[in-house]
């Protein structure tokens, strides 16, 4: 099986609504047929002055709606595009978007149909940064994906995107006693400098409150390159630039985020214990279906899937369509086996997959591994 | 399916029901609170006196918190994924070959089923033959005519919106063509008379049609064939069809009493109406000379009755039952609990299954496909069936009593009749102490003075109230009337407060809207919340009431009402974006499901009966149409909200 594996390069985007347009239409001068849009929202902080001319400001988050687009390209090519994506729709500027590109394993061939033009690095303007990584946090309770939106903004790391999602796994073994348990989960995504991921991430499990059962799950994945939204703070301005502003300067000039390092040394023994040596895997098939990739891949050993809904977006002859995203992190032992039975399994549920993709997990943390760890007995402890 | 099943200890899975039946019945429990306790609240301020059959109706409505929880999880657990799943397949297996039929199908079909096309012939059934012939020829005569009117006006809507979804044409322009057909065509039906009376049915038979299964079936299919069609704007824009069910009835509706005019007389007077010159039209109208006869034994009068004094005594006592007067919306006192239960199981079977069963064949069968958790989708649907039928008892019994009587005693409150509110009781009276007083007439009246605590009060005597043998004085306290027997300001006040009220409470219940605003929620990704949807729908239907009871109260034409709002929506809806103008349409038509329109419509029919109005008909059209003005604003505002974050995001130098 692993001989068909071979590497490319998923460039995951967030823009607002409105530039969709602009971005379908670089995409397409790329040469891509086609890629995956999902809904979600990004979060910032946003301050005002009080009513009525009172002293001092007053603070919310705000939403505003974005379209998380997805698609493959061959390693070599991944900068080039997102350089190109970046200086049209001005990602390098604050509150502009995210991009990111994650190294993976994929099954399938990369979507582009013609070479891509040739991109000349020194015509767009500099601000890739190599040193991040992805936070991405699945709680199952809602509210709580606004108080680790919350933390990450007050730790000033970069603009959450959150989109929603479902959970199988455990919940369908319940027999008709799932209906008790909602599946509604909301994903939250978090680029971060990769100096300080493993501190956040503890954090975030620490505020999250990810430690109790039933409320999430969060893992943190390498990132190739990517350029962060910093623009957290939304309000009136005391400075000839924001802090913002300032940050995502220096992080151009040093060309890292290595000088804004703020958790400098951790007890591998303090906290939580976080799980290494594991993989995601990603598959995209046709809406409805992957249920039944989810029911394969937890009878080969996946502990619990998550399902978002996607949208193929045709940008040329391929076919477009209601997708379904499916994400197993499972350790890297087990990682073959649950591959090789979802690719069997095509045949006989009689809808071929659109793309699998295995890709590497830093670190991961679960209560039923936290749990598991403590009472060294697996199983059904979480809710 | 699914191997190694979990097998929980007991007191997990006690644990795990009891936090989702509390979670959920806690949910309606709010929603419903407000129209509670603002009915009571109505009541005891104003009226001064607390509901009779309190308990019965406090039973009544914890009937109808269940029967909405079970609702509203039925429709999200069954009815609506089954219907999702539905549109992704058309979409992938049929194209529009299948999808149009089925479209015209599922609106037909939801119209013959939807209980409150009955609730429309209620309301009618106070209108008589002569003063809107046409009117009653279509609610009594041919009930049918005109349900099948609404249905292929309905039918042909679900096609259209469906079609749209999977080529992606924008809505506006759609709705915006039927209005501007709709518009001009009841302005030119307000200048025939017998065609004017129909005007509020017609603009009311779309709004009811739309009722608590079709909508958010309709909105499950529309988001199943939009998401699968492949275009990048489509995910937010699924929306629209049900705004297109609540117009294209009111054109097919109109069509079809253009055709009928020529079949009926013109509305005349009882007498003309009875006159042996009009005699073969009446018959015509009323099909037969004994029907006619039935019909002035019971609704004319003395004269028109002396018309027909030949006829023997057996036809006056068969008169009452000759003519069917359509269902009371409050059932008679005297029905028994299993009777109500098996008629609202009957309606709510009627309303969920045929459907329901349309579709999952459909899905069986055409698409060769099935749900992915059976089980759940069963069992959504007997929720769904189960909670309607409690729904609809919890309404008969408790809030429809409550709704009913404080609309029954609202004419107190402008009329010119006395209220008691308690009674003194004198023992020991001595009529010695009474000395005249005289009134400014001249007329001369016994008073008596009344230590009362610390107070003397001089009261009138009324030898009616005295007990000569028990020498007891029961002085009765009587408040004057808050108002005058005309409407005056604060009598007015009162009316419009309790509509708005009325509307506003009772559409935060409707299990419907829940379910659009639910959908809008996800749609955006929590960027629009459902909460606020609901909050701007229910201001739109109070105020749609407070208008529609203006309408009632001073006889404005229908026309005069409904157009300065349509006209305000038309540049609204093409400066609004795609979505949100879908959103706003969709509103109007979901206003109007299972809670709203008894509480609403009995509301009409008291008020038009205390005024002896003709018809309390266009209030539900009201109701429509100014949540689509509030929801459109409300899309409006975020739009700007949105638009300038994010512009202060991105140029990050915002001056405030």
């Amino acid at each position: 099986m692993s001989e068909q594996l071979q590497t490319i390069h998923r460039v995951t985007c967030a823009i607002r609504r409105e530039r969709n347009h602009g971005a379908m239409e670089q995409l397409g001068n790329i040469g891509l047929r086609s890629v995956f849009v999902e809904s979600g929202r990004c979060v910032r902080r946003r301050r005002r002055g009080r009513p009525f001319g009172l002293p001092g400001f007053s603070e919310r988050l705000e939403d505003s709606p974005i379209d998380v687009i997805h698609f493959s390209v061959p390693p070599e090519l991944s900068e080039p595009v997102v350089q190109r994506l970046a200086s049209a729709l001005q990602i390098n500027q604050p509150g502009h978007g995210t991009i990111f590109t994650q190294e993976c394993r994929s099954f399938f061939q990369n979507p582009l149909t013609a070479a891509a033009p040739i991109v000349d690095q020194d015509d767009y303007p500099p601000g890739l940064l190599r040193d991040l990584a992805l936070i991405t946090c699945i709680t199952s309770i809602s509210g709580t994906g606004e108080e680790l939106a919350r933390v990450a903004l007050e730790l000033g790391t970069g603009v959450p995107v959150v989109t929603l999602g479902a959970g199988t796994g455990l919940r369908d073994r319940l027999g008709l006693l799932r209906i008790t348990v909602p599946a509604e989960k909301e994903v939250i995504r978090l680029l971060v400098p990769a100096w300080d991921a493993e501190g956040l991430m503890r954090m975030l499990i620490e505020k999250g409150r990810l430690n109790r059962p039933g409320r999430g799950f969060i893992y943190c994945s390498p990132v190739a390159a990517g350029i962060l939204d910093t623009s957290l703070l939304v309000g009136p301005q005391q400075h000839a630039a924001t802090i913002e502003q300032v940050v995502a300067a220096i992080d151009r000039l040093e060309k890292s985020t290595a000088w804004r390092r703020r958790f400098p040394v951790l007890d591998p023994d303090s906290g939580f214990s976080l799980q290494s040596r594991s993989e995601k895997i990603t598959l995209i098939c046709q809406e409805e279906f992957a249920g039944k990739y989810a029911d394969v891949a937890i009878a080969a050993g996946a502990g619990a899937a998550t399902s978002a809904r996607l949208q193929q977006i045709s940008l040329g002859d391929a076919p477009g369509g209601a997708c379904e995203r499916c994400t197993f992190v499972v350790r890297s032992a087990q990682s073959k086996d649950i591959l090789n039975a979802l690719t069997t399994a095509q045949d006989d549920i009689g809808v071929t997959l659109e793309s699998l993709d295995v890709e590497p997990v830093d670190f991961s943390f679960s209560y039923r591994a936290e749990a598991s760890r403590f009472f060294r007995r697996g199983g059904a402890q979480s809710s | 399916m699914v191997k190694n099943k979990i097998s929980l200890p007991p007191s997990t899975v006690l644990r795990l029901i009891g936090d989702y039946l509390s979670s959920r019945l806690r949910e309606q429990l709010k929603s419903v609170a407000f129209i509670v306790i603002y009915l009571v609240a109505f009541q005891m301020l104003v009226f001064g006196r607390a509901p009779a059959q309190a308990l019965v109706i406090a039973g009544g409505i914890a009937l109808v918190v269940v029967g909405l929880a079970l609702f509203l999880e039925g429709l999200i657990l069954g009815l609506m994924p089954l219907a999702q799943r539905v549109g992704i397949q058309l979409t992938s297996h049929g194209g529009l070959k299948i999808i149009i039929p089925i479209g015209f199908c599922i609106g037909a079909g939801a119209t013959f089923a939807e209980p409150a096309v009955a609730a429309l012939r209620a309301v009618g059934s106070t209108i008589c033959a002569w003063d809107a012939p046409l009117l009653y020829f279509l609610l009594q005569q041919r009930p049918e005519w005109l349900i099948s009117a609404i249905a292929i006006g309905v039918g042909i809507a679900a096609a259209i919106g469906l079609m749209r979804f999977y080529l992606g044409f924008s809505i506006k322009p759609i709705i915006l063509g039927v209005m501007t057909l709709a518009l001009p065509l009841t302005v030119l039906a307000a200048h025939s008379s017998n065609l004017a009376a129909v005007l509020g049915l017609a603009w009311d038979a779309g709004a009811v049609t739309t009722g608590p299964v079709t909508v958010p079936l309709m909105l499950a299919l529309g988001i199943g064939i939009s998401r699968s069609s492949g275009r990048s704007e489509s995910a937010a824009d699924s929306f629209g069809t049900v705004a297109l069910a609540s117009a294209l009835p009111v054109l097919t509706v109109l069509l079809l009493g253009a055709l009928l005019l020529s079949h009926v007389p013109q509305p005349c007077s009882e007498e003309e109406f009875f006159s042996p010159a009009m005699r073969p039209q009446a018959v015509a109208l009323l099909g037969g000379d004994d029907a006619l006869r039935a019909y002035a034994m019971r609704m004319g009068s003395a004269s028109s009755r002396s018309q027909f004094a030949e006829t023997d005594a057996v036809s006056k006592v068969n008169a009452g039952g000759a003519i069917d007067a359509g269902k009371p919306i409050v059932p008679a006192a005297g029905i028994t609990p299993l009777g109500l239960l098996r008629e609202e199981f009957g309606h709510a079977a009627r309303a969920v299954l045929p459907l329901t069963v349309f579709l999952a064949l459909i899905l069986i069968l055409l698409l060769r496909d099935r749900p992915r958790f059976l089980d759940e989708v069963l069992l959504g649907i007997a929720f769904c069936l189960l909670g309607m039928c409690l729904l609809g008892i919890g309404i008969r019994v408790g809030l429809s009593p409550l709704g009913n009587e404080v609309g029954a005693r609202l004419p107190q409150v402008y009329r010119d009749t006395t209220v008691e509110k308690g009674q003194i009781v004198i023992k020991d009276f001595d009529p010695a102490i009474l000395f005249p007083a005289v009134s400014r007439d001249g007329g001369s009246v016994k008073v008596f003075q009344l230590l009362d605590g610390q107070k003397v009060q001089a009261l009138t005597f009324n030898p009616d109230w005295y007990n000569e043998a028990e020498r007891v004085y029961t002085h009765h306290v009587r408040t004057s009337p808050l108002l005058h027997p005309e409407l005056t300001r604060i009598g007015l006040l009162l009316i419009l407060l309790f509509a708005f009220g009325m509307g506003y409470g009772s559409t935060i219940a409707e299990p419907a809207l829940k379910a659009l605003g639910r959908t809008v929620e996800d749609l955006t990704v929590g960027t629009v919340k459902s909460v606020a949807i609901i909050r701007a729908v229910s201001i739109g239907v109070g105020i749609g009431l407070i208008v529609g009871v203006i309408r009632i109260l001073y006889n404005i034409p229908m026309t005069w009402m409904l157009l300065p709002p349509y006209l305000l929506l038309f540049p609204l809806t093409i400066a609004s974006d795609d979505d949100f103008a879908g959103i706003a349409w969709d509103c109007g038509g979901v206003t109007t499901g299972a809670i709203t329109v008894p509480l609403v419509l009995a509301m009409g029919l008291g008020l038009g009966e205390q005024l002896h109005i003709a018809d309390g008909f266009g209030i539900l059209a009201m109701a429509s149409v100014y949540p689509i003005l509030t929801v459109m604003l409300f899309g409006v505002a975020i739009r700007l909200r949105e638009r300038t974050f994010a512009r202060a995001a991105e140029g990050a130098n915002d001056h405030e």
